[in-house]
């Protein structure tokens, strides 16, 4: 929250009266909170890292709702989304680093963002391992471009998230870093002739999301939601048809995810 | 006697001309290469004539010929175990076989028991295996072989061409046959190959990390094309994905990582053919990261090294139940993975 309120800051020119934007932590019971930022006259609404939860009710809020997602917020997308739907390839590795004791479900979730992004969206995903360490499901887009998602569970080296796209003759390999920082991604396209490595920025994914508030049309306001709506559909839909995966010696935990709350579709 | 240990070879392809030949080229004071076989005998002769060695089509004749005194097993994978078993009865002072040793575990116990009958040590020339990167983090990983949890090997690379050329002047490269992938046969030979020829090189890494492999069970494996393949399996309690595809790219990627909660170890190694020196390890805390290598001599110089010191009896031979065991493993991962992706056709048939 702190870290979007810093970002916030620094558009002083954009955003002239930063109190008109609700921040709202994306943990569990966040749409009800978003629910309340609106009813209370918020101009906009930031949700940060949203959990998978139900929130149908909130399609049709008043008010811009913009989600803040851990990697697809970065600004490398721009530049790197239409280096991915230039290439040509059958399949797409999506592979995060993450705290030991995260959320799997959110962590999925995210992922689905990052490619919807740089790809489009994955309407249907399958759990094939879930431990406490480790998640690993299958996917593909629209295109029919198979996606391997993969999260991982460490501290010993910071959080991340690495797509890699291998084709006939090269590649394109994007790796964002956590986000805490404004340390950039790095976004390399190889091909016959080389590696291009794009041109780095140095903004963290938040301020680029309020960017992109900023800039939103209204037309445009709730994309943002509807495009999460999506997601949380799948990975609510993954991790059901899959609630208890079990590989020995490690345990399978789905608790995390809020299978009741807000309203069914 | 000889100063140098004569080595002969079996097999004369681009294995022999653009690995081993320009090795033992930089190992001069160890080996001498004395005979080159194949059953081409203008392959042979040509490239004996490099060296100045003898050639022949027959095993015999380079099992007879008294300058050999090592052998060196380049053959097809599927004679390795018919002619590492012939030079251990030969009475040769060593054997290098390429890896895999044999392409079932029967073979495999077979080839250890007739090297301890005949008293033979048997090296598998896995270079990852022998590689100084590999081995200084090993080394240093302490618990990581029971902390870890997840383990990932990514193998990218071009075709072999690109490599051997800039490693020696290569004669008679076999084609790369012309499949067809709509086949799902031909996909599950293919993944089976795949983990033969290419995961091979890992999977006694990864095995290492491993407190167990007979629990092996595949989750999915496909073909990746236009060669390659992707398999993920849970064994030992830990989750295990194995990636690799063959392009026309420049770009080698050829990376081995294994996570625990608190550390992370992540290996880099050149391709194969080329002679680049060692992979490059790193050991990472949330602390801190110690990277080990590169070093100058690469895995196929420590293979054959190692084999020159046993054989001086400076070494131990290598322990073939491991070596046995590390085939095991691989082709129990083979054959589960060549399942998985004819079950996975009959399964979306089914649907």
């Amino acid at each position: 929250m702190s870290a979007v309120q810093s970002a916030l800051a620094t558009l002083p020119i954009s955003f002239p009266d930063p109190a008109n934007v609700k921040i709202v932590d994306g943990s569990s019971g966040w749409p009800a909170d978003v629910r309340r930022a609106l009813d209370s006259g918020a101009t906009a609404v930031v949700v940060l890292h949203p959990r998978p939860t139900e929130f149908a009710d909130l399609l049709a809020a008043a008010a811009p709702v913009i989600v803040d997602s851990r990697w697809a917020s970065n600004p490398v997308i721009d530049s790197a989304a239409p280096a991915f739907r230039a290439a040509e390839s059958s399949r797409v590795e999506c592979r995060v680093i993450v705290e030991p004791g995260s959320d799997f479900a959110s962590a999925l979730l995210d992922e689905l963002m990052l490619i919807r992004a740089l790809l489009g969206p994955v309407h249907q995903a399958t759990v094939r391992y879930l431990s406490d360490h480790a998640l690993y499901a299958e996917g593909s887009t629209d295109d029919g471009l198979a996606v391997d998602f993969s999260v991982v569970c460490t501290s010993a080296v910071p959080a991340s998230a690495t797509v890699r796209l291998l084709t006939s003759d090269g590649s394109v390999e994007l790796t964002i870093p956590s986000g805490d920082t404004a340390q950039p991604a790095r976004l390399i396209t190889v091909g016959p002739d080389g590696a291009v490595l794009a041109p780095t920025l140095y903004e963290t994914g938040h301020r680029a999301a309020l960017r992109r508030l900023h800039g939103t049309a209204p037309a445009d306001r709730l994309t943002d939601l509807r495009d999460l709506y999506d997601d949380v559909q799948v990975v609510l839909a993954a991790f059901r048809n899959n609630p208890r995966r079990r590989h020995e010696p490690d345990r399978v935990s789905t608790d995390s995810i809020d299978l009741t709350e807000g309203t069914q579709p | 006697m000889q100063s140098t240990l004569g080595v002969g070879f079996v097999g004369s392809g681009p294995v022999t001309q653009a690995i081993h030949l320009p090795t033992l080229a930089r190992l001069t004071d160890d080996f001498t290469v004395r005979h080159v076989n194949d059953i081409d005998a203008t392959l042979a002769g040509t490239v004996a004539a490099r060296v100045g060695a003898a050639h022949s089509t027959s095993l015999a004749a380079l099992l007879d010929d008294p300058l050999v005194d090592v052998v060196a097993v380049c053959s097809p994978h599927a004679f390795h175990a018919e002619h590492v078993i012939a030079a251990c009865r030969a009475g040769k002072k060593a054997v290098l076989c390429e890896k895999p040793l044999a392409m079932s575990a029967d073979e495999g116990a077979a080839i250890a028991a007739v090297s301890v009958d005949t008293g033979v040590p048997v090296l598998v020339g896995a270079m990852h295996t022998f590689d100084l990167g590999w081995r200084a983090a090993t080394a240093n990983w302490g618990d990581l072989p029971a902390a870890s949890h997840t383990i990932r090997s990514s193998i990218v690379l071009p075709p072999n061409a690109r490599f051997e050329d800039l490693a020696t002047e290569v004669l008679a490269r076999p084609a790369f046959p012309t499949v067809d992938v709509s086949d799902v046969q031909v996909r599950a030979n293919m993944v089976h190959a795949g983990v033969m020829g290419l995961a091979i090189h890992d999977l006694p890494l990864i095995r290492s990390l491993l407190p167990r492999h007979d629990d092996l069970r595949v989750i999915s494996a496909s073909f990746v094309t236009p060669f390659g393949y992707r398999i993920l399996m849970v064994v030992g309690g830990k989750v295990v994905e194995l990636h690799a595809a063959m392009s026309q790219t420049w770009q080698p990627s050829w990376v081995l990582d294994a996570y625990a909660d608190d550390l992370v170890l992540h290996t880099e190694f050149t391709p194969s053919y080329v002679h680049a020196g060692s992979a490059v390890s790193t050991l990472t805390t949330a602390e801190s990261a110690r990277v080990f290598g590169p070093s100058a001599s690469n895995g196929y110089e420590a293979e054959w090294l190692e084999l020159a010191a046993i054989v001086r009896g400076e070494d131990a031979p290598p322990d073939l139940d491991g070596v046995v065991d590390d085939l095991r493993f691989a082709v129990a991962v083979a054959d589960a993975a060549a399942d998985a992706v004819r079950a996975a056709v009959k399964a979306e048939a089914a649907a």
